[in-house]
C-alpha cells in the first residue's frame, strides 16, 4: 500500500491549495477582525477551505457516486439563480424608499453611479477578456453581491469565484475607497455646501404600495431580462409596505436573509477550487474591481457638479451625495455622511445620502438587466 | 481596435443611456404617483426613520 492510498489528501496537496487554504484563512480573518462583510466572506472563507482539501468529499470528483454537498448546494442555488433572488426579497423587504419620495432628481445618482462598470467593461476587453467575461467583470462595480452573481452565472461562469469575492470584499472597502476619490474630485467649499432638507415630506401609504408594482411593470415591460432582478426586489419591498404582512416582512429581513447568505457564503465558496481562482486572470479580476469602484464614484460626484451647473441655488446638490449612487447600502450613506460631518459638524448629509444610495439599488439592478439583456444581443 | 473592445464601447454607450433612461421613468413614477396619491390621515413621516432602520446589509 502506498501513501497516496493511505492519506490521499496530504499526497494531493499541491502549492495551489495552499495558497487557496491561505485565501480561506484571509478571509475568515477578515471577515472577523476587521468585520469586512462577515456574513459573506466567514462562509465564503470556510468554504474555501473545504473545497480546497484535495478529495475534499464536499465536492464532486470523478468516479465519486454521491455528489459534493457544495455541488449539491451550487447546482439547486446559483446555477439556478434561486439563492441570490431569495436575497433580493430579503434586500427589498429590507429597504424603505420612502427617503427617495423626498428628493426624487437623487434617482438619477443611481444611474451616474454606474458608469463605473462600463468602463471597466472596456477596460476588461483591453487587457484581453472577451466580451461576456469584460461584463461580468464590469458588473463588480454594481457594488451589489447578487446581481454581480446572477450576471457572472450566465455570462461567465468560469469567473464566477473571483467576481464574487471581489465584489463582497470591495463593498466592504467602501470606507477607504470612496473618501480619497471624492476628496480628490471636489474641493472644501463644495463639501462643506449644505442641502435643503425635505425630512418633513410625508409619503401616503398607497404610493409606498404602488412604488414597487409600476417599477416591475416597468422596468419587465421595457427589459424583461431585468424582471427577475428587480421583480424579486421589488416583491420583498411589497411584502414591507403592504402593511399586511408584517409577520413575513420581518421573516424575510431576519430568517430568509440569515438562512440563505449562509447557503449562499459557502456554495460561492465551491467554485474557489485551485485549479480555478489560483491563475493570472484572478489579480486581474481583483484588480478591475477597484477601477469599477473608482469610477462609480468619480462618476457620481462629477454628475452632481454637472447638474449644480442647472439647478437653482436652493437644490444644489453636495457632490459628496453623488458618490451615493453605488448599490453599497446603507454602509456608502453612512460614509459621505461621516465625511460631511468631518468637514462640518452641523451638515448633516444622512438623509439625502440615503435616498441617492436608495436609488443606486434600483440602479444596480436595472444595470444588471441591461447587461443580461444587450450582451448576447450583440454577441 | 480588437472586436471585443468596439462591442463593449457599443453596450457602454445603450447600456449608460439605458440605466439613465430607466431613471428617468422611475422619477416620473414617483412623481407621478406622489401627485395622486397625496398623503392621507395614515400617512409615513419619512423623516429620521430610514437612517435608524438600516443596520444591516444583505447584498
Amino acid at each position: 500500500m502506498e501513501f497516496s492510498d493511505l492519506m490521499p489528501a496530504i499526497a494531493g496537496m499541491t502549492w495551489k491549495h495552499l495558497v487557496m487554504i491561505g485565501v480561506g484563512f484571509t478571509l475568515i480573518f477578515l471577515a472577523i477582525k476587521k468585520q469586512y462583510e462577515p456574513t459573506l466572506l466567514l462562509p465564503m472563507g470556510f468554504g474555501a477551505v473545504l473545497a480546497n482539501i484535495p478529495y475534499s468529499a464536499v465536492l464532486t470528483h470523478e468516479g465519486s457516486i454521491i455528489k459534493g454537498a457544495l455541488d449539491v448546494f451550487f447546482d439547486a442555488g446559483i446555477a439556478t439563480e434561486v439563492f441570490p433572488l431569495l436575497i433580493f426579497i430579503a434586500i427589498g423587504a429590507m429597504i424603505d424608499f420612502s427617503p427617495l419620495f423626498q428628493r426624487p432628481i437623487l434617482l438619477l445618482f443611481g444611474a451616474a453611479a454606474q458608469f463605473g462598470i462600463f468602463i471597466t467593461m472596456v477596460l476588461a476587453t483591453l487587457v484581453g477578456f472577451g466580451i461576456e467575461e469584460a461584463a461580468s467583470i464590469g458588473i463588480i462595480g454594481a457594488a451589489d453581491g447578487p446581481t454581480s452573481i446572477i450576471v457572472a452565472n450566465q455570462l461567465a461562469p468560469r469567473l464566477l469565484g473571483p467576481i464574487s469575492v471581489a465584489a463582497y470584499s470591495y463593498m466592504a472597502l467602501v470606507p477607504i475607497i470612496q473618501p480619497p476619490v471624492i476628496k480628490l474630485l471636489t474641493s472644501r467649499k463644495e463639501r462643506l455646501m449644505r442641502m435643503r432638507s425635505d425630512a418633513n415630506k410625508r409619503v401616503s401609504r398607497t404610493t409606498l404600495i404602488m412604488f414597487p408594482i409600476l417599477v416591475t411593470v416597468l422596468a419587465g415591460l421595457i427589459s424583461p431580462d431585468s424582471t427577475p432582478l428587480i421583480g424579486f426586489l421589488m416583491f420583498g419591498n411589497l411584502i414591507r409596505e403592504c402593511g399586511v404582512l408584517n409577520s413575513l416582512s420581518k421573516t424575510a429581513q431576519n430568517e430568509l436573509a440569515n438562512l440563505v447568505t449562509i447557503l449562499l457564503g459557502i456554495t460561492i465558496a465551491s467554485t474557489m477550487t485551485a485549479d480555478r481562482f489560483v491563475q493570472w486572470d484572478t489579480i486581474l479580476i481583483l484588480g478591475l474591481g477597484i477601477f469599477a469602484f473608482v469610477f462609480d464614484t468619480a462618476g457620481g460626484v462629477l454628475f452632481a457638479k454637472l447638474m449644480n451647473i442647472f439647478l437653482p441655488e436652493d437644490k444644489k446638490v453636495n457632490p459628496m451625495v453623488g458618490a451615493c449612487g453605488i448599490s453599497a447600502f446603507p454602509m456608502s450613506a453612512r460614509v459621505i455622511h461621516g465625511m460631511g460631518l468631518k468637514e462640518d459638524p452641523h451638515n448633516y448629509l444622512l438623509m439625502p445620502a440615503i435616498s441617492t444610495n436608495v436609488g443606486g439599488q434600483i440602479g444596480s439592478v436595472i444595470v444588471g438587466g441591461l447587461i443580461l439583456l444587450l450582451v448576447p444581443l450583440f454577441m | 481596435m480588437n472586436e471585443a473592445l468596439i462591442l463593449a464601447l457599443k453596450i457602454s454607450g445603450i447600456g449608460i443611456a439605458g440605466v439613465f433612461l430607466f431613471m428617468t421613468l422611475f422619477y416620473f413614477v414617483i412623481i407621478g404617483i406622489d401627485k395622486l396619491f397625496p398623503p392621507e390621515n395614515k400617512m409615513k413621516q419619512t423623516s429620521g426613520q430610514s437612517g435608524d432602520s438600516y443596520e444591516d446589509e444583505f447584498h
